[in-house]
């Protein structure tokens, strides 16, 4: 800046506006104390973990119905789930095992058979949505003795399949740090009403058996 | 100053750079910062106020975007194909040829996308390695600048055409072939059986077809050597685990060969100082090669003085009275072979007495080798050179021990580039398909290709890419890559391999055999079905079956699921003895400077200029990024003033073009080298522009050494992003660095090693004993995951950079931010030089994170983003990262590395699918670093979780450690002592990096060993670095 130049002096002096500053500063407070509590209260509500979160399905597939009703074993459609990360939604055409000839001119089963028919796939919503950053593994759980209903609930009493579990970190945290109430027999895993008797293997054996050691590493979720 | 310093340092400090070696203030100033200066700076097109503007307005809108939960869709198959679980890596086994390379690779495929190469582990030739290349195409069948649709060029404008009219061009063309039209076919060098095939059929149905195959760089000097002392149309194999001396004349054995990956593992099953017979390399090049730096002895020649080192040291073994069978090279000599004149050329060198003394120890280790060694020579010689090693190997009883010709698959080998372009000038040809060949760039500039190529009226180019060549062609037909089609390849070994699409053509294109038949047979057929028809007529290796059906059935499965058909190599037909090979020695190569023009370690020749990983990829021995540079000796440097990246205008007698300078330590005095494959002009939006065209300096002889070059600077000076002085590790001033340089890169000799044999250990710096200030963790419970790199073996071959690459998501950042040394490989390889600039002997030093117990990142970092798992890793949640970068600061091995922005953002769609699902995709200010493939481990954890087992050694293997062609690097369970790497790591040769500062590094390194010939006096190793006198003393003999 050159020397000649006189400093204005305007920079240096309060807008008017700065007058109104105490009642502005009073609404702010008030405001700032609402939005504080509605954002707490919606961090832990259970819409924020998406508990109860059952979206329209492409076909109205009843869980109650085949897994309860008729007691089919989860492994039959979901059929990876023993061995690798994802319990794999089934191809129609396992659907179509039964229904080829089960209410096969049923209406409700129209987009399913079209998906057999042409291949082109039935574009299902995914209600258990853990974030793109945890690496979950189904295999690790089963063969561990953690069984379905753990983490999915009474899936067997769902006409539309919802989340039941709040699925957040520290959801995990809690199995991890002390699996021991809900470690089950392998050989039950997928029996969503087994409940613990006298007569039931203790935790503490099966954790031995099964040699299981839950890690709390972040390297075990996070890669 | 400078001088001083150099003084100072004596010849026999190991230093990264010359700029470290004299001092200079860059290298002073890298060192003394964290990141290089401007590390932290935006790109200069985005202004740091842009920047933070950016930056604020993202936060704002990830607050807002945080306010939906995404909904996501599962879309399950129809029908699910049999044998497919979603989610699941499935393998293929498939082979990638190239430029007469044949690599038998598996390639990991996730939901239907493959994502990473991987070596052959059936395969005897490939044993589970994989070079660069295989390793990077998995990024080129995902270019988004691959050519996707065929396009037909009248009156200069091109015209997208449909697969249809391709069908109808063909059929057109079809027709001209049976009438008798004079085409001409312009093909890459390859071993495929039903290439030949196909091209035999071409010949009997058309008379006037001719068929011509050439590549750059490619085996036409070596066949022409091999078949004229009789030994058929075939070049060199070499089984370098039988060699007890390899002495390796400019062929880089290890690096460039097309058998690499075959003779580096070979190379390192007799480099173990412990088993007694450790072989010893001499190697003779112009400028430095990863076999060079490997080697015992490397003595820097000009290549065209390469011969007359063969013709000496054939003289003296003649002389020396004690070989099986000398009739040939007497005959040699007798037809025209002169010691004398080899001898003046030599005498000519200003290294003349090391060079001497070499040939005197060559012939030494030679003579007492017998059998049992090995003369390599590089592609670049003249014939004769090839001729002079097959005629010594044969005088020593090699042949068919370490040695055996090999079918190079050259159809008629003189049907070159030359005689194609002498056909086209004649008029001779009407029409002219290149398929997948780019003679536009890379034919010699003397021969006037383009010019000659204009000349046909009807130009098809088949290739990957619209390339210089599709852009003066009249049709272009855009190829399949490999992944994408079927086909076949025989290996040295007389294995036939099976290429084999892993995902069907992304665009519409079509493999050269599917051209072919287009062109050849009445019926055209798809890529399987020719592959098939040419498997049936292999004899069927199971006699025990009788159906033969369905014997063929049996055995075509086998074929794919293992990738190979094991087989003996085809019975080569010897050749007629051809004496007047022997003259050529005599001709003069003329004087003056000699350039000499070499194929490049990342983009071979220009058919991987597009690839980013490539180009980013540091040079084993430059470290350069991005560009390939004008390298000259140091003493031409100092006495004409150049220093990196001075721009200076090469002429030849026949074409100048501007190059910027790189001083290359142990560069052959009165040489100069380029690296060909750069200055690609059509080669996509990564390749395009980068560096200079090396042949556009060759002659029309497509001579490789160009003697009588002249250098003229033009006083323009270029950044070149270079790596070598990025991430130092600072060891405490300057002062001290002299004393403790070779404490990081530790070596010793073999006697030192058999006198000595924990030298190493002690070469490190003395201390008081080590007391820590945290209390420590309890780490007895296994599995506690460690690894072990072998210095004694590493090549410095970038193999497991690019694994690494590939395994964990790693970025490309472009040249622009590898200048500000952004560079975000996981893994580094420091290379040292070591002892008198002119001759240096180079150490390599792979350096990823080391996983310290007592790790100083962990203890800076404020929001708990790296922490230390029970397992003993360092493990880094990026989530929690907020990019402070304190980690960084606080690494004393300089490995974490910072994502100064989202590299991701250029991303197209396509490019995404070559991500490898099983790792995170970082963003923008996040810290991250090796993990030991942290993914794998957690995988085979599961795995024996699945198996109901519990983890066994092996079960983890890291993604570097499994492409390693030198099966340097181990990794295991430090806690289970039969792990190999327990045993590494209780090897003599074991230490830690830095063990002064109480890291406790999970990696630890095995020291390298030279072996040296008793006349020549070795590299002192030592430096100095010793401490106290009674190592010294002991250490100093042999």
């Amino acid at each position: 800046m050159s020397p000649s130049t006189p400093p204005d002096s305007s920079r240096w002096t309060f807008p008017r506006w700065t007058n109104r500053l105490r009642e502005i500063g009073a609404v702010a407070a008030v405001g700032g104390l609402v939005y504080v509590v509605v954002l707490l209260t919606l961090l832990f509500g259970p819409e924020t973990s998406a508990i109860g979160y059952a979206p329209d399905q492409p076909v109205a597939y009843s869980h109650a119905v085949h897994a309860g009703e008729l007691d089919i074993d989860c492994r039959y459609c979901h059929d990876t789930v023993m061995q690798t990360a994802q319990a794999a939604i089934p191809p129609a055409a396992t659907c179509m095992n039964c229904h080829a000839s089960v209410r096969a001119e049923s209406d409700k089963l129209a987009p399913v058979r079209a998906a057999f028919e042409s291949g082109e796939p039935l574009r299902w919503k995914r209600v258990h949505d853990l974030p793109d950053f945890v690496y979950f593994d189904h295999s690790a759980h089963v063969n561990s003795g953690v069984g379905c209903v753990s983490c999915h609930g009474r899936v067997d009493r769902m006409e539309v399949v919802q989340q039941e579990k709040a699925l957040t970190m520290g959801w995990c945290l809690d199995c991890h740090r002390d699996p021991t109430p809900y470690i089950q027999p392998r050989e039950t895993v997928t029996a969503l009403d087994w409940e613990r008797s006298d007569a039931s293997v203790a935790p503490a054996q099966l954790i031995q058996d099964y040699d299981i050691t839950p890690s709390t590493d972040c390297s075990t979720c996070h890669r | 100053m400078t001088i001083e310093r150099t003084d100072r340092l004596g010849p026999t400090g190991h230093w990264r750079s010359l700029d470290e070696r004299d001092g200079g203030a860059t290298f002073l100033e890298r060192l003394e910062s964290e990141f290089p200066e401007g590390a932290s700076e935006a790109p200069a097109d985005d202004s740091r106020r842009r920047f933070l503007q950016v930056m604020s307005a993202s936060i704002a809108l990830a607050g807002l975007a945080g306010c939906e939960w995404p909904e996501e869709e599962i879309v399950p198959f129809g029908k699910r194909p049999e044998g497919y679980r979603p989610g699941r890596v499935a393998r293929f086994a498939t082979t990638f040829e190239f430029g007469g390379r044949v690599r038998p690779v598996l390639v990991s495929s996730y939901d239907g996308r493959p994502i990473k190469v991987e070596g052959n582990p059936e395969h005897p030739l490939s044993r589970g390695a994989a070079d660069v290349w295989s390793q990077a195409t998995v990024l080129d069948l995902y270019d988004p600048d691959r050519s996707r649709s065929a396009f037909a060029k009248g009156r200069g404008i091109a015209v997208k055409a449909s697969p249809g009219e391709v069908d109808e061009v063909l059929a057109r063309h079809r027709a001209g072939l049976l009438e008798g039209k004079r085409v001409a076919f312009l093909a890459a060098p390859s071993t495929s059986p039903t290439r030949t095939d196909l091209v035999r059929r071409l010949r009997e149905i058309a008379p006037n077809a001719s068929w011509y195959v050439s590549g750059p760089f490619d085996a036409r000097h070596e066949v022409q050597g091999t078949s004229s002392v009789g030994l058929g149309v075939a070049r060199a194999a070499f089984d370098l685990e039988k060699a007890d001396v390899i002495v390796d004349l400019e062929a880089d054995l290890l690096g460039t060969h097309v058998d690499a990956l075959t003779n580096a593992r070979g190379y390192a099953l007799r480099r173990n100082p412990d088993a007694g017979n450790m072989s010893r390399v001499h190697a003779f090049e112009a400028c430095v090669s990863s076999t060079g730096t490997a080697a015992d002895h490397r003595f820097p020649v000009p290549s065209s003085i390469i011969g007359s080192v063969l013709v000496l040291v054939a003289r003296a073994l003649l002389d020396h009275g004690r070989l099986d069978d000398d009739a040939g090279l007497r005959n040699a000599f007798a037809s025209g072979l002169d010691a004398q004149v080899a001898r003046r050329r030599v005498a000519a060198l200003s290294n003349a007495e090391r060079v001497f003394a070499a040939i005197d120890a060559v012939v030494d280790d030679l003579t007492h080798a017998g059998a049992n060694a090995a003369i390599a020579v590089g592609m670049r010689q003249m014939p004769a050179v090839h001729a002079l090693a097959w005629e010594i190997h044969r005088a020593l009883g090699a042949v068919s021990n370490t040695v055996r010709p090999v079918s190079a698959h050259y159809d008629e080998p003189d049907t070159d580039l030359v005689r194609l372009t002498a056909a086209l000038n004649a008029g001779e040809v009407d029409t002219i398909f290149v398929l997948d060949a780019n003679p536009i760039h890379d034919a010699p500039a003397g021969l006037e290709f383009s010019s000659a190529y204009a000349k046909a009226s009807h130009r098809i180019h088949v290739g990957l890419h619209r390339d210089e060549t599709a852009q003066a062609s009249t049709w272009h037909i855009p190829m399949s890559h490999v992944l994408e089609a079927w086909g076949d390849a025989i290996a040295p070994d007389g294995s036939v391999c099976a290429v084999q699409p892993l995902i069907e053509p992304l665009y519409e294109t079509r493999s050269v055999l599917e051209v072919l038949s287009r062109l050849i047979d009445t019926t055209p057929l798809k890529g399987h079905d020719l592959v098939r028809r040419r498997f049936g007529i292999l004899p069927p290796t199971d006699e025990s079956i009788v159906d033969p059906n369905a014997a063929l059935e049996i055995a075509w499965h086998a074929f794919l699921h293992d990738g190979f058909q094991p087989g003996r190599p085809a019975p080569i037909t010897p050749t007629s003895v051809r004496p007047a090979v022997w003259q050529s020695m005599r001709e003069d190569r003329g004087s003056g400077l000699e350039l000499e023009i070499v194929p490049c370690a990342k983009v071979l020749d220009g058919r991987f200029a597009n690839n980013a990983w490539l180009q980013e990829l540091p040079d084993a021995v430059q470290k350069l990024t991005w560009d390939n540079a004008l390298l000259v000796s140091v003493a031409y440097a100092r006495e004409h003033g150049l220093n990196d990246g001075d721009v200076v205008r090469v002429t030849t007698s026949t074409s100048s073009l501007e190059a910027p300078v790189v001083v290359q330590p142990g560069q052959a005095r009165g040489t100069a080298a380029l690296a060909a494959g750069y200055g690609r002009t059509h080669a996509g939006r990564v390749g395009d522009g980068v560096g200079v065209n090396a042949w556009t300096l060759v002659d029309e002889a497509g001579r490789t050494s160009v003697a009588g070059v002249q250098l003229e600077k033009t006083g323009r000076k270029i950044t070149l992003a270079s790596t070598q002085e990025h991430y130092l590790i600072d060891e405490r001033g300057f002062a001290e660095r002299e004393r403790r340089a070779p404490s990081l890169a530790r070596e010793g000799t073999l006697s030192e090693y058999r006198e000595h044999p924990e030298f190493a250990e002690h070469r490190g710096v003395h201390h008081p004993p080590l007391v820590s200030l945290w209390e420590e963790n309890d780490y007895s419970e296994g599995p506690q995951w460690a690894m072990a790199i072998d210095l004694n073996t590493c090549t410095g071959c970038n193999a497991c950079v690019t694994a690494c690459q590939a395994e964990n998501n790693i970025p490309v950042v472009g040249r622009d931010q590898v200048t500000r040394g952004r560079e975000m490989h996981w893994m580094r390889i420091d290379r040292y030089f070591v002892g008198d600039p002119d001759e240096p002997a180079v150490s390599y030093q792979p350096v990823g994170c080391a996983q310290c117990e007592l790790a100083p990142c962990e203890s800076v970092c404020p929001v708990g983003a790296t922490m230390h798992s029970t397992e003993g890793l360092n493990v880094m949640a990026y989530n929690r990262c907020v990019g402070t970068r304190y980690c960084a600061n606080n690494c004393p091995y300089k490995v974490r590395r910072f994502n100064f922005y989202d590299f991701r953002e250029q991303e197209t769609p396509v490019e995404s699918l070559a991500h490898n699902p099983e790792v995170t995709i970082r963003s923008r200010g996040v810290m991250e670093k090796c993990t030991y493939c942290v993914q794998r481990i957690e995988h085979a954890r599961i795995n024996a979780k699945v198996q109901r087992r519990p983890m066994r050694d092996g079960d983890v293997v890291t993604a570097c450690q499994q492409t390693c062609p030198t099966q340097a690097i181990t990794f295991g369970d430090r806690t289970d002592p039969d792990a190999v790497v327990t045993k590494a790591q209780k090897d003599h040769r074991a230490y830690q990096l830095l063990g002064e500062l109480n890291l406790k590094p999970r990696t630890m390194f095995l020291a390298r060993i030279r072996n040296p010939h008793p006349s020549l006096a070795p590299h002192d190793t030592h430096g100095g670095g010793h401490g106290d006198d009674h190592d010294a003393g002991a250490a100093h003999h042999g």
